[in-house]
């Protein structure tokens, strides 16, 4: 498989609610969690990517001859702690279908999303990931991530892993 | 706070990286004469491409030019199709020599 990642542009908005519901589907499985709708994450993403004053925000998508596979998106940090702790930026979601995992996707689109951070001179950044979620942590953390914090939502613990130094990431 | 010296590998990417908009800017105006690879620090095909070109120009009133111009300009037709993934390499590149 020969996957291309590339910026996406508003018109990428359907496809991309459709990844993030399908990969959501199968993250929350077992956890109890009731996934978005994809109508509300439709309109979420063409909000996002419609943002024309978004500097740093950017999502990635990796396709195979047109069909997508996984997503990531970047911005500026959410979370005012964190930013005060020297993390700039964040990771704002990540995922990659089950049946395209493994294979580097995931890291090539984190690679894109570092460098783009890394261009807009942030150097350390966040994401959050369930706790249940053990594959998930497990990638992060042969990425280079260190959990740096924990949160309860709606009764479901997440942690954030951080990233000091982005370019090993964006390296890859 | 961090150390925001511009010493710092990460400020010298910040700086070095090549943009997608610069080079697809370059290749518009100056393709033919290799402008956008010059730009991504691939000197040799670069200077491959201006040395056709130029060479192509005065001929191309007589005779024989066309051929050399009909090269350089599928030269940059095709690079405009690869060229995300040409300034994509060049940033990770630049990312593994300062990592």
């Amino acid at each position: 498989m020969i996957a291309r990642i590339r910026r996406a542009t508003p018109q990428d908005a359907a496809v991309i609610a459709g990844l993030h519901h399908t990969t959501r589907v199968v993250a929350y499985a077992g956890t109890g969690m009731a996934p978005t709708p994809l109508d509300q994450l439709m309109q979420r993403w063409e909000r996002i990517l419609a943002e024309p004053d978004a500097p740093v925000s950017a999502t990635f998508i990796a396709e195979d001859a047109g069909r997508p596979l996984g997503f990531c998106a970047c911005g500026p940090q959410r979370d005012e702690a964190m930013a005060r702790a020297g993390f700039g930026g964040e990771f704002l979601s990540i995922y990659v279908l089950p049946e395209a995992q493994r294979l580097g996707l995931g890291q090539r689109l984190m690679g894109a999303a570092a460098r783009r951070l890394l261009a807009h001179r942030m150097d350390a950044a966040t994401l959050w990931v369930l706790a249940a979620n053990e594959s998930a942590r497990e990638f992060y953390a042969t990425l280079g991530a260190a959990e740096i914090a924990r949160r309860e939502v709606d009764g479901h613990m997440q942690v954030a892993a951080g990233w000091r130094g982005l370019m090993g990431l964006a390296a890859a | 706070m961090m150390d925001t010296a511009p010493t710092q590998s990460w400020m010298r990417y910040a700086a070095a990286r090549k943009r997608l908009s610069a080079a697809y800017l370059l290749l518009a105006i100056g393709g033919l004469l290799g402008a956008h690879r010059f730009y991504l620090r691939r000197t040799g095909t670069a200077v491959l491409l201006l040395v056709i070109t130029l060479m192509s120009l005065p001929w191309a009133l007589v005779f024989w030019g066309w051929a050399g111009l009909f090269v350089t300009l599928i030269w940059a037709a095709l690079d405009a199709l690869r060229l995300p993934g040409m300034v994509e390499r060049f940033n990770t590149a630049l990312a593994a020599r300062l990592a």
